[in-house]
């Protein structure tokens, strides 16, 4: 068995965070967002300070996990964590301030939220947030940072659970399901159905109903 | 000090929309809902959906449309509470919906308005 073959196939998850905390940072969060791309619901933003030694190979990106792991990562990340702090953009705020602004916006607010404020964050992407804090962006985070990673699941769980509640009051569009991207099973709900009030006018949705549109 | 006046108002303002909703064919499940989250002044079914119900009432319509008046930050304790009431009650894929009852004590016999789907979900 060989140690380095292993490190070759699963890069360290907490270089960055390792790196930071040599350098004499002693609150590092990491910071991520959930639902930039869909057509509906809120962009929910997270961000997490794990203790310095902290590992768990079982926490990756997101989008990398079942809903299941996803679920029960989330407690244990919950438990685990020194300070969780979410926040989220409604579309009516998406659609005021655009997705990019309101993206950002709200990952400052997630930090905001911590109960301990960090003094070091690592963002996933390549936007830096509005804040004095130093900060590194990376992109691929989530698949390079723990804390990163932690934050892309607390955010994508929060989220989720707000599109279910969603779809409980709009059933017609589906959104447990598409959780509000554009699948055709959505879209072709927004050219029966029309939009309803969770739907990012700013994304030029009316269209679907008389054009139809390649993703 | 205690604002009498102003919870007589909101009483006989909550009275009127419980039979106007009864009119509309709600059947009313719970009045003044109270939970450690918060409070939602009426629980209803309409059809299919389990509503949860905002009362506004209003004297004078000097500080805008009492529909206009539930206010994100509200918007959020009734999600909460509506939340709690879902798992308290088990109902986990009930369709749901907040509607607001608009009362306008301005004219004789008062103003009511139904505003159905007032707001989406919020989650704080």
């Amino acid at each position: 068995m060989s140690l380095k073959s292993d490190f070759v196939l699963y890069p360290q998850m907490n270089t960055f965070e390792k790196k930071a905390y040599q350098e004499g940072y002693q609150w590092v969060a990491g910071i991520d967002e959930a639902g930039r791309g869909p057509l509906a619901g809120p962009v929910v933003a997270a961000a997490v300070i794990l203790p310095p030694d902290y590992f768990n190979d079982e926490i990756k990106d997101s989008k990398k996990l079942k809903a299941a792991q996803r679920e029960s990562l989330f407690e244990t990340i919950q438990r685990d964590a020194l300070a969780v702090g979410v926040s989220i953009a409604e579309a009516e705020t998406i659609d005021k301030v655009n997705i990019l602004n309101a993206t950002l916006q709200t990952m400052k607010e997630a930090v905001l939220e911590l109960d301990n404020s960090p003094d070091f964050l690592l963002i996933d992407g390549n936007h830096t947030i509005p804040m004095v804090t130093p900060q590194k962006t990376i992109v691929k985070g989530d698949e390079l940072s723990i804390s990163i990673a932690a934050a892309s699941i607390i955010a994508k769980v929060t989220r989720d659970r707000i599109m279910e509640m969603y779809h409980r009051q709009y059933p017609q569009y589906n959104f447990h399901r598409n959780k509000g991207y554009g699948t055709k099973e959505h879209i072709d709900a927004i050219r029966q159905f029309g939009l309803c009030k969770i739907h990012r006018r700013s994304f030029h949705l009316k269209n679907f109903r008389q054009v139809k549109f390649d993703f | 000090m205690i604002n009498f006046s102003k919870i007589k108002t909101g009483l006989i303002g909550e009275e009127l929309a419980v039979s106007f909703l009864k009119k509309n064919g709600y059947k009313i499940l719970e009045k003044n809902y109270r939970c450690p989250m918060g409070e939602v002044d009426i629980v209803a079914r309409d059809h299919q959906s389990l509503v949860f119900v905002e009362v506004k009432t209003r004297k004078s319509d000097g500080f805008g449309y009492p529909e206009e008046a539930v206010n994100t930050k509200k918007q959020k304790k009734i999600s909460r509470v509506a939340l709690h009431y879902l798992q308290e009650n088990n109902l986990t894929d009930e369709l749901i919906r907040f509607d607001v009852v608009a009362v306008l004590m301005t004219s004789s016999p008062p103003e009511m308005k139904l505003i159905k789907d007032a707001f989406p979900f919020a989650e704080s």
